[in-house]
């Protein structure tokens, strides 16, 4: 192993040590929020001194650079389709001595520079599209607010390829029937009321609302998914988009019926109103449908759902409004499809249940499944519970953990040839990350100075030796398929290792980066 | 005819749909038809007694029909949403949905046939919606009708309507004031309006002559007459009695010679023919049955020699059939010469067959003889146009109703079942056939007949139109079942049509061809049925969708 140290180590500690009034910034914690892989770079997010050190991996030697941010980092996250991070910080409210500062979405790229754009509101909570061009800030329900008033139905949409404006970012609070937004998802483009659009679907419970990006000016149009009456506590938890039928599928917990919302083309009321609007309609999915998928052609839409609750899966015509039921051998509560390779269409499901419900898995061919029903299920026993899975079905492979006792052991199902290799390990599959180009799954045991790993290539096992127990390991994108495993320190600290030689010899250290600039700025 | 039988506690029990022209259950809700035996009555005309066969059978139940599930018009189903005082309605081509409001409540609905037309009534107000629907979407106008009105029905030519309270249907408590008052609604374009009247004490169902042009209230004080050309405004209107009202000395003792009627007596199965000549009853738990010309207002007893416990009259109104169960008798009465000359009547006799109900076909050429309660697995079948000998029909269960389809040709037969588990280990197959509900399938011109054995209790069922197929629906909630069953009845298969929750009522939309099943779900479901391909489509969540807000 090659470490790298930088010097501002030996630097800052001298500067500690020669301190007689101590300048308070002394005193900020270097703590960062969990580290951000975006391209060849990681993102480490230091809230307290309101900036984030990036990490460049791309060179031969890693790069090192700071970028100022705005006040109370509290959330960074991958930008989506890009090499950059994202930052939100909620700003400062102010206090005797510190003067407040407007929350703020930052945009960092890893070559040092940031995009800044001011919210009006401390937003705890991110949606991105797939695209990586919008962004919602929302409200996490669950987070604290440390604000005396807020309002969790107030959100922010930013248009991340564009500038900051007076339109960009558009802020808004949503109709609300007495929820909150919980989760975000946005659609891919697809045509809606003769016009190619992407929406947000906001859920909140008991009720989803609809924001067209494409104009962010119109009113929202708010589905409720019961009727005042009903106490069921219907959450929304899925959500599926048949682009070419601009149609919404929609999974919900404490309902058995699926909603499907298709978009139709209206007359709008006003210039503010929205040119289309939901036709609801509800499927039925047996009992508990716990998840969903699309299959068929456009002209023939169909949906796979698996309901532990009644044990079968369901194959719902959306045109007919008719189910096909295939009463399941071992219960599932996922769905994989997969095709021939990873550009075909699917032709098979792999259902799965987790969480020790199952010790067998489902292949249900899709082709004329309405017609041959039981006959298109094949039924595979693994011989063990199946506590979690890791599907990639671009290698045709799924990882499964089984628990067994105090050590994890894992079970690689070969899509293709419908076996299950049993793998021994002293691991569990929690913190299990893939790398770039998703042929290596690696694992950092807790605890252990070591990085498994299984080439899915050959279902070959190994691990790396490190030199300090691995917190988490991420995977680096860029030409090398590399993962950096993250260590604990305050003075920031990874290992880099090359997925195509992962070996001890080949790895290399990095450490003492999130002191970078710390001389520089107390020198002032 | 009769498409379905009031069964009243008190005095009268009507049969609405006697002429056929009633208004429009000709296309939705259970088409039941059963036997409306009584109990045997001690001290009016001839009653049941020694050697009869029939002695102690208990009152059979008559099954209604619900203004409260969907309707269905021409090409619309109407669904009332009282929570909301609004209608859904809904396309059964495209499935689009529309809500209209319709006053405070919209609870019992109605449409008329072959139309996209539909009334409903309020039960937090006094007011009647009338919604029609175009291709432009459903307008809605409201009417002033009578308080606590609860049952609607329509002209055969759609130009007037009647609602009315009917005391024996689920209402929403009797309020105070007058029993006797209806409200006639004019229909006609550029006409619409509602006028209250006074008839006859508690109204229990209305009919209407062939053209549409009379109303017949049946109330307990007999049978009041709308001459609808004639209510131009505020008037009484008359009511015609069964009873034979006039103080006498018989009274006293006296026995003049013609059968005597009880002033406590009851008459059920009130019937007007289709010409409106002539309303004709039986009179509860005798062997008389009365007769009043409606032009004349003269009434006269026929004494028909044993109980008469149901009584039916053809659709064009030239015959009556009348069932004497404890003579295991049928007797066929032309009308009107044969209730005077005893002489015109046939006498159909069937020895051993408990002959407590008759149902005729719609085209009255035939005629279906059972008993709803009798532990007797026979039927007969008549034929009342020819002169084929009746038929016995073994149809292996007993019978619960009966139902032709509106071509005639076929019949669908309900039956009853032994109490007790039908898959219980160890059963012979026929312990597993008395106990299992189901249904048969008749081929009237052959006699054919398909028993039908189901895994739980025949719900609701409807022959559809043009006499194709019927659709009968199974729920049991316990045992997750929620289907309706497609029969063809060209050829008496049987197809499941799965569906996501209970169902509940099942009618037709006319032009669309398709059957709707109304379910049993939170937001409401319907599942459309195409009745030639058995293509299903459902919709759900129509309440739902008109709460989406922008």
């Amino acid at each position: 192993m090659n470490p790298i140290l930088r010097p501002q180590t030996l630097c800052f500690a001298l500067v500690l040590a020669a301190c007689g009034q101590r300048d308070p910034r002394y005193g900020l914690s270097m703590a960062t929020l969990p580290p951000v892989a975006a391209g060849s770079a990681l993102f480490y997010v230091q809230p307290a001194l309101d900036r984030a050190v990036v990490v460049d991996t791309g060179t031969t030697d890693p790069t090192v650079r700071s970028v100022a941010l705005g006040t109370g980092a509290a959330l960074a996250v991958p930008r989506a389709a890009h090499a950059e991070a994202l930052v939100l910080s909620r700003g400062e409210r102010g206090s005797d001595g510190v003067d407040p500062a407007p929350a703020s979405l930052a945009a960092v790229t890893a070559t040092g520079t940031a995009r800044r754009w001011t919210l009006d509101a401390p937003f705890t909570a991110l949606s991105q599209s797939d695209d990586g061009r919008w962004a919602l800030a929302t409200f996490d329900p669950h987070a604290v607010s440390e604000r005396l008033l807020f309002n969790p139905n107030e959100l922010a949409l930013v248009d991340l390829d564009a500038a900051p404006s007076a339109t960009n970012p558009v802020v808004r609070t949503v109709r609300s029937f007495g929820g909150v937004p919980q989760r975000v998802v946005f659609s891919p483009a697809m045509v809606v009321a003769g016009e190619r659009r992407v929406l947000a679907v906001v859920l909140s419970d008991a009720y989803v609302t609809l924001l067209d990006l494409a104009h962010p000016d119109r009113s929202e149009v708010t589905v409720r998914l019961t009727l005042p009456e009903d106490t069921r506590a219907i959450a929304p938890s899925q959500v599926l988009f048949d682009v070419e039928n601009a149609t919404i599928y929609l999974r919900a917990d404490a309902s058995n019926d699926l909603y499907v919302m298709r978009l139709v083309q209206v007359t709008p009321a006003s210039a503010t109103s929205e040119d289309f609007r939901p036709a609801l309609n509800q499927l039925a999915a047996g009992t508990h449908p716990s998840d969903m998928a699309l299959t068929g052609t456009a002209a023939a839409r169909r949906v796979l759902v698996v309901s532990p609750g009644s044990q079968d899966a369901r194959l719902l015509d959306t045109v007919a409004n008719t189910s096909t039921v295939l009463p399941l051998s071992a219960p599932a509560n996922h769905i994989l499809l997969f095709g021939a390779d990873a550009t075909a269409p699917a032709t098979t499901a792999l259902l799965y249940g987790t969480n020790g419900v199952a010790s067998a898995v489902s292949f249900v061919a899709l082709t004329d499944l309405a017609a041959r029903r039981s006959l298109n299920v094949e039924t595979l026993q693994l011989g063990r519970t199946i506590g979690d899975a890791l599907p990639l079905p671009e290698r045709k492979v799924v990882l499964f953990s089984h628990p067994s006792g105090t050590t994890g052991s894992l079970s690689l199902l070969d899509l293709s040839q419908r076996t299950a290799a049993p793998i021994y390990s002293e691991a569990s599959l929690g913190g299990a990350r893939f790398d770039g180009d998703r042929q290596t799954v690696w694992v950092a045991p807790d605890g252990l100075q070591r990085l498994g790993y299984i080439d899915l290539d050959g279902f070959r096992p190994g691990e790396v030796r490190l030199d300090a127990a691995a917190t988490d390991v991420v995977a680096l994108g860029g030409a090398a398929r590399r993962v950096a495993a993250l260590h604990a320190g305050a003075e920031g600290w990874f290992t880099l290792i090359d997925g195509a030689q992962p070996t001890r010899a080949h790895a290399r250290s990095v450490r003492g980066f999130l002191l970078e600039g710390l001389l520089d700025e107390g020198a002032q | 005819m009769k498409a379905y039988t009031l069964t009243l506690p008190l005095v009268f029990a009507a049969a609405l749909d006697a002429c056929g022209s009633a208004s429009n259950d000709s296309l939705a809700g259970p088409r039941f038809d059963t036997d409306a035996g009584t109990q045997p009555r001690a001290d009016v005309g001839s009653t049941g007694g020694a050697g009869f066969a029939d002695g102690g059978l208990p009152r059979e139940t008559g099954e209604t029909r619900s203004f409260q599930t969907p309707q269905g018009g021409a090409r619309h189903v109407y669904v009332a949403n009282p929570a909301r005082d609004h209608v859904e309605v809904i396309d059964a081509e495209t499935l689009a949905i529309s809500s209209v409001e319709a006053g405070d409540g919209p609870t019992y609905l109605a449409t008329v046939p072959n139309t996209d037309t539909a009334l409903v009534l309020d039960v937090n107000a006094p007011t009647l919606a009338l919604l029609q629907t175009t291709a432009t979407g459903t307008t809605s106008r409201s009417f002033d009708v009578v308080d606590g009105a609860n049952a609607i029905a329509i002209a055969p030519d759609a130009q007037h309507a009647v609602v009315f309270l009917d005391t024996a249907q689920p209402n929403q408590g009797v309020p105070a004031g007058s029993f006797q008052e209806i409200s006639v609604l004019d229909l006609r374009p550029g006409h619409e309006s509602s006028l209250a009247l006074s008839v006859g004490f508690r109204p229990t169902g209305v009919t209407f002559s062939g053209d549409g042009a009379t109303g017949y209230v049946v109330t307990e004080d007999g049978v009041t007459i709308l001459d609808f050309a004639a209510l131009t405004g505020p008037r009484l209107v008359p009511t015609v009695s069964f009873r034979d009202d006039a103080v006498t000395a018989d009274d006293a003792g006296v026995d003049g010679g013609a059968p005597h009627i009880s002033r406590d007596a009851t008459v059920a199965d009130v019937a007007v023919t289709r010409d409106g000549h002539l309303a004709l009853a039986r009179v509860d738990g005798t062997s008389l049955l009365r007769a009043v010309d409606l032009r004349t207002r003269v009434a006269q007893t026929v004494d028909l020699g044993s109980e008469v416990t149901d009584l039916d009259v053809a659709p064009d109104g030239s015959f009556a059939v009348a069932a004497l169960r404890s003579a295991s008798r049928v007797v066929r009465i032309p009308l009107p010469d044969g209730l005077g000359d005893a002489a015109m009547r046939t006498v159909i006799s069937l020895p051993g067959e408990v002959t407590g109900s008759v149902t005729l076909s719609p085209d009255g050429a035939r005629a279906l003889v059972y008993s709803s309660v009798a532990a007797t697995d026979h039927a007969t079948l008549l034929d009342l146009a020819g002169t084929t000998a009746p038929s016995l029909l073994h149809l292996r269960k007993p019978v619960r109703a009966v139902a032709f389809a509106p071509d005639g040709r076929t019949a669908l037969v309900v039956h009853r079942h032994a109490d007790g588990d039908a898959h219980a280990p160890g059963l012979d197959l026929a312990t597993q056939i008395d106990r299992s509900p189901g249904y048969s399938l008749l081929d009237c011109a052959s006699r054919f007949s398909v028993l039908a054995l189901t895994d739980t209790e025949v719900g609701p069922f409807m022959l559809v139109p043009d006499g194709s197929s019927a659709f009968v629906l199974l729920r049991d909630d316990a045992r997750n079942i929620a289907r309706a069953q497609r029969v063809s009845l060209a050829n008496f298969t049987v197809r499941d049509v799965l569906l996501g929750s209970p169902p509940v009522s099942v009618g037709a939309v006319s032009l669309s061809h398709r059957v709707f099943i109304g379910q049993d779900h939170p937001e409401g479901r319907i599942t459309f049925v195409d009745w030639s391909t058995g293509t299903q489509q459902s919709v759900t969540g129509f309440e739902l969708n008109s709460r989406i807000v922008e």
